[in-house]
């Protein structure tokens, strides 16, 4: 699906980190390989250092924390927000919408839009289309895009493929109307026959958590998790992202009579960082334009990775200058996104770290 | 060559004998996709290359006969 969206701009950016860091070399030991092995690997795929919430720590927190952050601040009004997109795969419950939670806990009033949506690696891109698509409406003149996983909590300990790759954290994003002649392109494609990719495959109501869900296996390459854990399988998820991600921007180059020096940066999803490397080497594109240092400073945070990349590589700068971006997100579902914009002069662009 | 392979088989998988085994190394999960990552960063470091996205497919990894085939196309 191909979608266009005019006077919408991203006007600031911030993303909210735990404080909590947790070291690759200090978790080797729980894992089913040699020291050596598993080193090797870390240095290929970016495994070092994550952040991690505790066991108390919920999405709503962090973005509460975040949000009263930006009213402390003067940063944002909370009588001019209009609505909230939460994009998460980590609710705080089934039921009621966690974007709902955020609303009261920061006494929001009932005017304001609250939507949950479950998405993950692109979640950030299908945080934005949704939040353009408020925006057409003339009561709708701001929107906040929360991005916010907790996805530690539900991978396996004894699980080297994936818990070393897998961070928390949350970002908010403020999406609002502009009356410069802003034109912004989005790609979108979903294929849910491949929907067992990457997934959590009990826990949820179509096989409930009971004793047998929760107990660890051990599967034939030496990795343990049980089914209320997250699965990974790898070679699916390589081989959908540098077939289905140059696919898009070709497409993208095509439409809008572009190449890709029209951009002054790609901020993709950040999956690990042998993916980035080889991916950014079939598009032919220059390291320094991808930044891929996201999962070995902070870990993957599935849909916060991209505007977090935005904090972490751009941050102040951001607010002085304006880029031309490709956003990327491409994973869980599976669903891809590239969403073509600027990056103009934000009021923030910054990281804070998560504090209770 | 076949040499150079087998040894970097058995760095990342110490308890298979790579040398008398001739045996699917994906379809019977001898590698999981992990493996073939690390595999694929010492190739590139023995052998001095690159190995495109396209070729990274479990089908180019599936024996030693096909990894050979594969480092071959590239030198």
């Amino acid at each position: 699906m191909k979608l266009k969206f005019y006077n919408k701009k991203i006007t600031g950016i911030i993303s909210i980190l735990p404080k909590n860091k947790v070291y690759f070399k200090n978790e080797m030991n729980n894992y089913n390989f040699s020291k050596k092995q598993s080193l090797k690997l870390a240095k290929i795929m970016g495994y070092s250092s994550r952040r991690v919430v505790n066991e108390k720590t919920s999405v709503s927190d962090l973005c509460v924390f975040g949000l009263n952050y930006l009213f402390k601040k003067k940063l944002i009004k909370k009588d001019k927000i209009d609505a909230l997109v939460l994009v998460t795969q980590s609710p705080d419950y089934f039921l009621p919408p966690t974007s709902n939670v955020i609303s009261g806990k920061i006494n929001l009033r009932p005017d304001v839009i609250c939507l949950d949506i479950n998405q993950g690696c692109a979640g950030y891109e299908v945080g934005l289309i949704q939040a353009f698509m408020l925006l057409e409406q003339k009561n709708i003149s701001k929107v906040l895009v929360l991005n916010a996983d907790v996805l530690s909590k539900k991978v396996s300990i004894k699980d080297r493929n994936s818990r070393p790759l897998i961070g928390d954290g949350a970002t908010i994003t403020i999406v609002e109307k502009s009356k410069a002649n802003e034109k912004i392109n989005a790609y979108i494609k979903m294929d849910g026959k491949k929907y067992d990719s990457l997934i959590i495959p009990a826990g949820g109501f179509k096989q409930q958590s009971n004793s047998s869900t929760k107990k660890l296996k051990k599967d034939k390459f030496g990795n343990s998790r049980s089914l209320e854990h997250l699965l990974m399988k790898g070679d699916d998820i390589f081989n959908f992202v540098v077939t289905k991600v140059p696919e898009m921007l070709n497409e993208i180059y095509k439409d809008l009579k572009i190449k890709k020096e029209y951009f002054d940066y790609f901020f993709f999803h950040q999956p690990n960082k042998f993916i980035l490397e080889k991916l950014a080497n079939k598009i032919e594109i220059a390291n320094s334009k991808l930044p891929s240092n996201i999962v070995e400073n902070f870990g993957n945070g599935s849909g916060i990775t991209v505007p977090l990349n935005i904090c972490f590589n751009l941050g102040s700068k951001a607010t002085k200058k304006e880029y031309k971006v490709c956003l990327g997100g491409f994973g869980v579902g599976l669903t891809w996104s590239i969403i073509v914009c600027n990056i103009k002069k934000l009021s923030f662009c910054k990281i804070i770290e998560f504090k209770k | 060559m076949e040499n150079k392979i087998i040894k970097i088989l058995k760095n990342t998988k110490p308890n298979i004998n790579f040398s008398k085994n001739k045996k699917k190394l994906i379809k019977e999960s001898i590698l999981d996709s992990f493996d073939i990552v690390t595999i694929i960063s010492e190739i590139e470091k023995e052998f001095n290359i690159s190995i495109k996205a396209n070729d990274i497919a479990a089908k180019n990894f599936d024996s030693i006969s096909k990894i050979i085939k594969l480092i071959k196309k590239y030198n």
